[in-house]
């Protein structure tokens, strides 16, 4: 069994993109969802176009196409305090929430918001703490970029949940970082997911996440099952999913497949183009830190 | 085959301008003038040019010549512009065009009524690294400029042509040793809002402006530094932009550029300068170093040929070359007061 991931290619207006993926992919969609939540990739003060952050020309018609669809929806854009990051300025510095005030979108600090405790078999934690507001959700919709990483190799739908650990200074995770992903995207599980992936402008290098040289690949990803979401983003980026800790670790904790299949329109050439990354560099620093 | 005209047979004609057109198969040098006659013939007899005057207005006259390149010092591009114009011939010159914007206006103007193309060769801006950043930039890969430095520190100027120490002629350490960085960061930046702070020094036994370094802020609300000094220890010029997304420093003689993004370690640092030392090399052992170093200027004359042949607007055109006119002239207007500021120092410096 394999699950559908759609890819589809920004072609003049991105309204038209987005509201054409959301609306004729047959992708699982709640009804009347009452709350939505939507998770932008903020890891860094570093602006859209340097491939590192959520792109707000790309948000606003994902935002405007979700208040169409679901007018009766509280929308609410939800990111946590980081090690560099707070979560209190972000979204104003990157200019996301001049485009969710335009739609009535609620931008939230989750580290300011309720928390819950929930019982996992994980990886490496048996509980962890998760923001109420993503158990309470009917529809989570994660929205990362498309980037190559350091440490993890590719940076997309399973890890823009990271941010959900409920300490600031997640660096200390790293050390655990593959079941650290794993282990919150276990705890998180809403009722429904959604990943929407922007790949127009990505990430490539080994400076990834936060600063890696911007590449454009032009290309929406779109899929509910993060992990086959995540292996088509790790192939698109030039690496096998399955050499990839956190996408193979969260597939055999049954969060996803690997498996996925392909539903598109566009050539496999124009899809599958690869990301720098030098990977000589990534093991030097996997060897210095004493990882193998 | 387009014929040109060449007013000057000094050091940028004779190493630069001429090897160009040696290189092409569809111009010909058609008649060269100068003022000195023993530069005249020599120059004439090394390129094989029958077609020799010492006055301008007979080089001018002379029918066979489709476009006139002005190699004079920079002091007389005004008047060379203008002479050229009026017999109605197109003009290829040097940097700077002339000494004030108004007067590039004037060239401007005039060149518009008789419709004749002006181009200028600002040949930095046809350096690898340049052409590179810009392609960047206009991709999009490069992010919105913040601020940039531009440094250019040289040597003495006493081992140059005498009519470039009396600033007061050449338009000194701005119109002649500080141009191209200059205009290379106003290439990039736009043009200017006001000159934030300004700092120059000026010494009265040289008599010479021999150093600069101004705070400026831009229209497009990014901001810029600059320092161009004279009689410095180490000589180089260096262009650093600090985008948003990515860092890019450019060096001249080698040329480089180098992106950097987030923490920039010795190693990089060392890569990258092994980088440049790798293809200077190269080009020294395929003995393509001095050929490498005429391309700027090729590559201006050829962008300048090709608009002649399509009659497309010039590559570098007078409107493109305001921008740094303008600057110059306040930053000179500024020097003006704070030469007549100068206190001279007894002070020993040990």
């Amino acid at each position: 069994m394999k699950s559908e991931v759609y890819v589809t290619k920004f072609n003049g207006s991105p309204k038209n993109t987005i509201s054409e993926l959301l609306i004729t992919a047959n992708l699982n969609l709640p009804t009347n969802p009452k709350l939505i939540c939507i998770k932008p990739n903020l890891c860094d003060y570093r602006f859209w176009e340097s491939g590192a952050t959520t792109d707000p020309n790309i948000l606003d018609p994902l935002l405007a196409t979700l208040s169409e669809k679901y007018p009766d929806s509280r929308l609410v854009l939800v990111e946590n305090d980081a090690t560099a990051v707070s979560a209190d300025n972000i979204f104003h510095y990157l200019g996301i929430s001049l485009v969710a005030d335009k739609y009535d979108c609620e931008i939230l600090n989750v580290a300011r918001d309720e928390w819950i405790s929930r019982p996992i078999k994980g990886i490496y934690f048996q509980n962890l703490l998760i923001p109420k507001i993503i158990a309470k959700c009917e529809l989570f919709i994660t929205h990362p970029k498309l980037k190559t990483c350091s440490a993890t190799k590719i940076s997309c739908s399973l890890k823009n949940q990271f941010a959900f650990h409920r300490r600031k200074r997640k660096i200390s995770l790293h050390r655990i970082l593959d079941a650290a992903i794993v282990d919150i995207n276990l705890a998180l599980q809403p009722k429904s997911i959604l990943s929407i992936v922007d790949a127009n402008i990505c990430h490539e290098g080994i400076g990834g996440p936060s600063f890696g040289f911007p590449k454009k690949l032009g290309l929406l990803i779109a899929g509910n099952d993060i992990v086959a979401v995540d292996a088509l983003c790790a192939k698109i980026a030039g690496f096998n999913p399955f050499f990839i800790g956190h996408i193979r670790k969260a597939a055999r904790k049954k969060l996803g497949r690997i498996k996925y299949h392909l539903n598109t329109k566009l050539p496999k050439s124009e899809i599958f183009r690869g990301l720098k990354f030098e990977r000589w560099i990534y093991f030097g620093l996997k060897l210095a830190r004493g990882r193998f | 085959m387009l014929k040109v005209g060449l007013i000057g047979c000094g050091f940028v004609a004779e190493k630069y301008h001429m090897p160009c057109y040696l290189m092409f198969d569809d111009v010909k040098v058609a008649a060269v003038c100068d003022i000195n006659k023993g530069r005249l013939r020599k120059f004439g007899q090394k390129f094989a040019i029958k077609n020799q005057f010492e006055r301008i207005t007979d080089l001018l006259s002379y029918k066979d010549i489709d476009f006139v390149d002005i190699c004079t010092p920079g002091f007389l591009h005004f008047r060379h512009c203008m002479k050229v114009i009026q017999y109605g011939k197109n003009v290829l010159v040097e940097k700077p065009i002339a000494l004030s914007s108004k007067q590039a206006h004037e060239i401007l103007n005039r060149s518009r009524k008789v419709d004749i193309k002006v181009g200028v060769v600002q040949n930095y801006r046809f350096h690898d690294p340049i052409i590179e950043l810009k392609k960047k930039i206009s991709e999009g890969l490069i992010g919105r400029i913040i601020s940039s430095t531009v440094i250019q520190h040289g040597g003495s100027i006493f081992d140059q042509p005498f009519w470039l120490w009396n600033e007061n002629v050449s338009g000194g350490i701005l119109y002649e040793f500080g141009f191209h960085a200059i205009d290379l960061q106003t290439y990039f930046m736009g043009p200017h809002k006001r000159i934030v702070g300004l700092i120059s020094k000026y010494n009265p036994h040289l008599q010479l402006t021999t150093s600069i370094q101004a705070l400026v802020e831009y229209q497009n609300g990014s901001s810029g530094f600059l320092d161009i000094t004279y009689f410095s220890s180490s000589q180089f010029l260096s262009l650093n932009l600090y985008t948003t997304t990515i860092d890019a420093t450019v060096k001249f003689f080698p040329d480089s550029l180098t992106l950097k993004i987030g923490e920039w370690p010795p190693l990089q640092e060392l890569l990258g300068d092994l980088k440049r030392f790798y293809k200077f090399a190269k080009a020294v052992l395929r003995n393509r170093y001095k050929i490498n170093s005429l391309m700027p200027h090729y590559r201006a004359i050829k962008a300048f040929k090709s608009s002649l042949i399509k009659d497309e607007p010039p590559p570098v055109a007078i409107e493109d070359v305001i921008p740094t006119m303008k600057f110059l002239e306040e930053v000179k207007s500024k020097l003006r007061r704070s030469k007549l500021n100068w206190q001279p120092s007894h002070r020993s410096p040990r």
